[in-house]
């Protein structure tokens, strides 16, 4: 027994400082290998495309992933040059998120805070149409203007909140679409009625009836928690009061508008008075001017008049003593109604409409010389 | 000697028919993709997209008014799976983009019938597009800056259109649905300003003369009135012989048209086959066959997915024009509601199985298959 004590001594003793040396070598060497160096994060303008980290590990063992918890990594584009890597992902790192750099995608060797974006200024409602406040009981379009574009991810429906003031119920009139219908810019939305409901005699018609009640009064209220792109909520929760009037369902007649271009006015305006509101947008451009040359004439359009008057205040001078007035038949008013159809027809008035159904209507108006 | 005969003559046959095979493989590929050119197409948005053959993927971008044709390569059925079921689908997606869930939106779901690879069209936030191949329970970055691609312009039908002060088309077209379907790129779109139909019909591989139709749709209701409205998905339905569109609008109605029919310019009327009721709208449309028997499956916004049998369009010969009577009954050709509620997205992954994403009702995305055989 003592011999084997005496023996395990002895050996220890002999190894004691090799082992001692061995394991400090080891140490260094995982340390030096398994030390991932985040050397920056790469910047194109405000947007954060990638990270740019140094260690001596294979490249191919390491993985980024958000947070701690994640069990995906992201993906993503290693490109290296010796020792220094440059991982890109396919969108950029999402400011105020820290993403971690693991190894066998357990073992966080390094991590990187994204920092929060500069606070930008909240956004502002820019305008709701129809402006004014009292919509056809069959209005088909409202549209939402925003200063800045809006995210373009989740439902605008969920930010938008519609109660019948007068019976003190929350009423859901638009047609929740999946694929909404934003600008180009992401700054206007266009919100439908549902359509199935305004149509006389369809399931929805006839079940729920139309969105709106004529005589009723509502609040349109909308969300300050709806973000920009830049994450930028609204400066204040917005609200607009309507009520609801009767039916139209008449088509826009050119026969009853006004034109005229006052004498007074110092910008020499043509004023179209449509004598009833129009969609906000379609007013603006369906309608263009020309001369009597069929050049078209530059200046601007203004939308007045609770959405009933067309404003064009030419850049210079009137160029001819007549000038022709060019609208497309798909001017709508606040129904749907257009200038050949109405948005809900008889099939036998149906027919006759398909008939005579031009896609540009003219007016002419004299130019007095005589300002 | 007359077997050595038989068996060279069977050794010809052989390999005049794979000859011919390897021909006919060849020549189509020349044909559909010739025109292609290599490059950063720039997409700015994926609203909807569908696969044409070949795995050629067709992507529909609202923002750029163009469909593009991508030349994926994906053609070749590595390993199909027509089991999957990936719980916390969205967690997962967002993960391996490396943002939050609320930073993400999925736009639309597409199985390439050539490889059975399930694609993502994605959008962030900020409105980038992202296309992803589902790979195992992750998923393949597909490139959309170094690609072969065809583009093709959706011109206006209107060419007097108004700009804003950054020349850009104050009118926007939202493209609601796209298939491809005999030699056709076939596109519906919603209008962000007027309320009316277009429903355009592209000639692929896509041409300089942009010869394709454009059309306002009439479709009758119950009773005596009829509409102008937007088509939200279709899908193709031959009936005695004839190619016909059934298109399922924002409101519900689902109205055949006779593909023939549609012309430039024209005002085409349809015929109205069933009312599939209210507060709806419609969001895929797909077929598929069982026993025989051709079935459609169209998911919905608010309402489960249903289902259609071939049959009962095809023997449904008048157009609706009696009002419904009672109260709340859906009208025209009969559909069951299959129970799957919340379905946003569907494709068929292969004859026999379809591929669905469904919210669930404790709020976890589900992607899933299911065979036909149950449904």
């Amino acid at each position: 027994m003592d011999v084997r004590v005496l023996s395990r001594t002895t050996i220890v003793k002999k190894i004691k400082y090799p082992l001692v040396f061995f394991c400090v070598l080891l140490g260094i060497a995982c340390a030096r290998e398994g030390k991932v160096h985040i050397d920056q994060i790469d910047y194109e303008g405000e947007k954060a495309i990638g990270v740019t980290f140094r260690t001596e590990m294979d490249v191919e063992q390491l993985r980024i992933f958000i947070g701690e918890a994640s069990q995906q990594s992201v993906i993503g584009v290693i490109v290296s040059e010796g020792t220094q890597h440059h991982f890109t992902p396919i969108i950029p790192f999402t400011p105020g998120e820290t993403y971690t750099v693991r190894m066998a995608d357990t073992l966080v060797m390094a991590s990187f805070p994204i920092p929060e974006r500069a606070v930008v200024p909240p956004n502002e409602i820019l305008a709701v149409y129809p402006s004014l406040d009292t919509v056809p009981e069959n209005l088909l379009k409202m549209y939402i203007a925003f200063k800045e574009p809006m995210q373009e991810v989740g439902h605008a429906l969920d930010f938008i909140q519609v109660t019948n003031v007068t019976d003190s119920v929350e009423e859901q009139p638009f047609l929740r679409l999946v694929s909404e219908l934003w600008n180009s810019d992401h700054t206007v939305l266009t919100l439908w009625l549902d359509s199935g409901r305004i149509k006389t005699d369809l399931i929805p018609n006839r079940e729920q009836g139309l969105p709106l009640t004529e005589g009723k009064r509502y609040t349109m209220t909308i969300d300050d928690r709806w973000k920009t792109v830049e994450g930028a909520p609204l400066k204040q929760r917005y609200t607009k009061h309507f009520q609801v009037g009767p039916r139209d369902d008449q088509k826009p007649n050119m026969r009853d508008w006004e034109l005229r271009i006052p004498k007074e006015d110092p910008t020499k305006s043509l004023y179209i008075d449509f004598k009833e509101p129009m969609d906000a947008f379609l007013a603006l451009e369906t309608i263009q001017l020309y001369d009597m040359h069929g050049e078209q004439i530059a200046g601007h359009f203004k939308l007045t008049g609770d959405d009933s008057i067309l404003q064009f205040a030419p850049d210079g001078e009137w160029p001819d003593p007549e000038i022709n007035i060019r609208v497309q038949s798909r001017l709508e008013d606040l129904a749907g109604n257009n200038l050949n159809r109405l948005f809900d027809t008889r099939i036998e008035t149906a027919k006759k409409e398909m008939q005579v159904t031009p896609t540009i209507r003219n007016l002419r108006i004299r130019i007095r010389q005589n300002w | 000697m007359m077997k050595k005969i038989l068996l060279a003559a069977g050794l010809c046959a052989l390999v005049l028919l794979s000859i011919s095979a390897t021909d006919r493989t060849g020549s189509d590929a020349s044909v559909l993709t010739k025109d292609f050119v290599n490059g950063n197409p720039e997409i700015a948005s994926i609203n909807q997209m569908s696969f044409g053959p070949e795995g050629i993927l067709f992507l529909g971008d609202s923002k750029n008014a163009a469909i593009y044709a991508l030349d994926t390569g994906d053609v070749t059925v590595t390993k199909a799976n027509n089991e999957i079921s990936i719980e916390g689908f969205d967690t997962k997606l967002a993960a391996a983009l490396g943002t939050p869930i609320e930073n993400l939106q999925i736009n639309d779901m597409a199985v390439n019938p050539a490889s059975k690879n399930v694609y993502f069209a994605v959008q962030v936030a900020d409105g980038t597009p992202v296309l992803l191949k589902l790979k195992g329970e992750g998923f393949e970055h597909v490139s959309l800056q170094e690609v072969r691609y065809s583009k093709m312009a959706l011109a206006d039908p209107i060419a007097v259109d108004a700009v804003d002060r950054r020349k850009r088309p104050l009118r926007h077209w939202a493209i609601s649905d796209i298939k491809y379907h005999k030699g056709k790129v076939m596109v519906a779109g919603l209008s962000n300003k007027e309320f009316g139909s277009t429903f355009r019909s592209i000639p692929f591989p896509f041409t300089d003369a942009q010869d394709y139709a454009s059309l306002e749709i009439w479709h009758a209701a119950h009773g005596a009135y009829e509409t102008h409205a937007p088509i939200k998905t279709f899908d193709i339905i031959q009936l005695d012989q004839t190619d016909y569109l059934m298109a399922s609008y924002t409101c519900t109605p689902l109205v055949l048209f006779r593909l023939d029919a549609l012309k430039e310019g024209k005002h085409t009327k349809g015929r109205t086959v069933a009312e599939l009721g209210a507060g709806n709208s419609p969001l895929d449309m797909i077929s598929y066959e069982k026993e025989g028997s051709t079935y459609f499956l169209m998911s919905n916004s608010n309402r489960p997915v249903m289902r259609i049998k071939y049959d009962d369009i095809a023997n449904f010969k008048d157009t609706m024009t009696e009002p419904v009577t009672v109260f709340g009954e859906a009208a025209g050709v009969a559909y069951d509601n299959l129970p799957f509620p919340y379905v946003l997205q569907m494709d068929n992954l292969d004859d026999t199985h379809v591929i669905y994403l469904q919210r669930l009702a404790d709020g976890d995305l589900k992607l899933r298959t299911r065979t036909t055989k149950w449904m």
